[in-house]
């Protein structure tokens, strides 16, 4: 419909500026235009240093992540019909993150980079499945849930056990703070490392939007009309736990993207879940965008990071939801 | 074109089809009648795949209905659920166009035809009014015609009704009948489940009347509908008439004494 195609315009355009904000704003500000030229011509001035070494692989994995929270979160609560659901919710955060914790704790990522996505996104997979076990079959929605509590237990106990058995102080602040949600320090090379299972991931969920829709009215309706909800299942978790395994890997623990941003977006797209996706990954992406520009704008002594934010701003909106479900429902 | 030979369906050692054969001919509107926990929903189920019966076929064009792709399946048949769910706050008009949902490829926008399928179904059910509506805030009556609206828009040959008229209103319940009887007609058939015994006998071809399990009449509703049938499954006491339309009303609870035997001869009040 024409109203939504103004309202993706709209999000492309943000996320284009928030992008070359992103480039632009820092300790060091820049000026684009010349450092792109600088860059372009090849030459090793500072600025064409910062802008390709630094500021472009940060706003780039912030885009790439940001779009893969919003659009697993939408996929997610598309699939399981309900707006408090989040990419977190089968597990695949949590368990990304402890086995990219316990590669970090071996300290194995210092000479093999590629083992911290690979562990992290073998995590998020390991954890849909035992989820999905765990559940069964033919499970109901709040089964499949309260499954995806028991692994997201499991797996912080687990990081709570490498913490306590970690040897040094500094050991313990490492891990701590890869658990927070980090962007700065990241090259081309980690964007490289973290692209082929977020698109594969991507491409996954690329076309379920129609059979989302069709699950609007309940999965034995969807199922008469020719969707198999169990693969549809399959389907969304495995992509959820591909680019969602992928984006922890590579920032740790941003929260609350893939929660909020569905819920922002879907008045302007009808409530339909299949025309969210596409919204909420452009939405996803601007918001982890504008998150990592605030941490570097706002002022504290110790560098601010990434999910601390998001989780800030979004818990209060997670409360201000459930307020709002709670008066619904009463 | 719809077939179902011998099913069984037991749960959890309980059996809830036994040995039910029937047989849905185009042009035919069928209703499926009996008391609560007589099995008619769960027998809706099968044909529309939603459960695989234990035990029988069902054919579809002559067709297993096992060997027809389930995306094949859901442009032939459409299965109107009892108090289907509407999760999302989706409008009137983008829940019907759900129905047309079989008919597009991944990537396809509804076409001329397919809003020409939609528009008519709006106008079938009497949502006209009703189209820009937040489909969640609609009373029950309203919901079950959307939900109508949405399984006439996919255009099937076959279609399963599960008490449609249940939550109706007077005007409403003949409307939605003269919709399934305007439906079942060229090549295309209706299965109806009903529980207006007057409106099953006024507007239905023939009739199934199930009882526990099993299909104990069948044939044209004069048939089914005998004092005896419904004394010995409904185990109520009816007076019927033959005026301009049929009617059928059930007068008191029958005695117990009374319930002795329905048409395959066993005690049904005795078990």
């Amino acid at each position: 419909m024409a109203s939504d195609r103004y309202m993706y315009y709209w999000l492309t355009t943000v996320v284009l500026v928030l992008f070359v904000a992103s480039l632009a704003i820092g300790r060091e500000p820049l000026p684009l235009l010349a450092a792109t030229v600088a860059w372009w011509q090849g030459s090793d001035s500072v600025h064409a240093i910062i802008l390709s070494q630094i500021r472009l692989p940060r706003a780039l994995i912030a885009l790439v992540a940001g779009a893969s929270l919003g659009l697993c979160g939408a996929a997610m609560q598309g699939l399981l019909r309900n707006p408090l659901a989040s990419p977190g919710l089968v597990g695949s955060a949590s368990g990304a993150a402890f086995f990219a914790v316990f590669v970090l704790y071996f300290g194995v990522s210092a000479t093999l980079p590629w083992i911290l996505p690979v562990a992290a996104m073998c995590g998020a997979l390991l954890a849909t499945v035992v989820v999905y076990l765990m559940a069964g079959r033919n499970a109901s929605i709040t089964t499949l849930i309260l499954a995806g509590v028991a692994v997201n237990a499991l797996a912080t106990a687990g990081m709570s056990l490498l913490l306590n058995l970690a040897p040094s102080p500094f050991a313990v602040r490492e891990l701590v703070l890869w658990t927070l949600g980090d962007i700065t320090d990241r090259s081309l090379g980690d964007l490289w490392l973290m692209l082929p299972t977020t698109v594969l991931g991507w491409l996954m969920l690329a076309g379920v939007g129609g059979q989302l829709d069709t699950l609007t009215l309940g999965e034995r309706t969807a199922q008469s009309m020719g969707i198999r909800p169990q693969w549809l299942r399959w389907r969304v978790f495995i992509a959820v736990s591909f680019a969602v395994g992928a984006a922890v890997a590579t920032v740790g623990m941003i929260g609350f993207i893939g929660l909020v941003v569905p819920h922002l977006l879907r008045p302007y797209v009808g409530f339909q879940p299949g025309r969210l996706l596409p919204a909420s990954a452009l939405g996803g992406a601007a918001m982890l965008l504008a998150a990592d520009i605030g941490v570097r704008i706002i002022p504290t002594d110790t560098p601010l990071k990434v999910g601390v934010l998001t989780a800030l701003v979004g818990a209060p909106f997670f409360l201000r939801l459930i307020v709002q479900s709670r008066r619904e429902y009463m | 074109m719809l077939q179902a030979q011998g099913i069984h369906i037991s749960r959890g050692g309980r059996k809830l089809i036994n040995d039910v054969s029937l047989d849905l001919s185009a042009g035919k509107l069928v209703g499926l009648i009996g008391p609560n926990g007589a099995g008619t929903s769960t027998l809706l189920d099968v044909p529309a795949g939603l459960v695989r019966a234990d035990a029988g076929s069902v054919s579809l064009h002559n067709k297993d209905l096992h060997r027809i792709a389930a995306s094949e399946r859901g442009r032939v048949l459409a299965w109107v659920a009892q108090s289907g769910p509407v999760n999302w706050p989706l409008t009137v008009e983008r829940i019907v166009t759900l129905g047309r949902r079989p008919h597009l490829g991944t990537w396809q926008q509804p076409s001329g035809e397919d809003k020409r399928a939609i528009d008519a179904a709006i106008a079938a059910t009497d949502c006209e009014h009703l189209r820009r509506q937040d489909a969640t805030t609609l009373s029950g009556g309203e919901r079950t015609r959307m939900l109508l609206a949405r399984a006439l828009a996919g255009e099937p040959k076959v279609l399963l009704a599960d008490e449609p008229i249940a939550a109706l209103d007077l005007k409403h319940q003949l409307q939605t009948m003269d919709v399934l009887r305007r439906f079942a007609a060229d090549d295309r058939a209706c299965l109806v489940v009903l529980h207006d015994l007057s409106l099953a006998a006024r507007y239905c071809d023939s009739l199934y009347l199930m009882h526990e399990g099993s299909i104990v009449a069948q044939g044209a509703p004069a048939e089914v509908l005998t004092e005896h049938h419904l004394r010995s499954v409904y185990e109520v006491e009816v007076e019927s008439g033959q005026g301009q339309v049929p009617w059928l009303v059930a007068v008191r609870p029958a005695e117990k004494s009374s319930v002795v035997s329905s048409s395959t001869g066993e005690d049904i009040a005795g078990r």
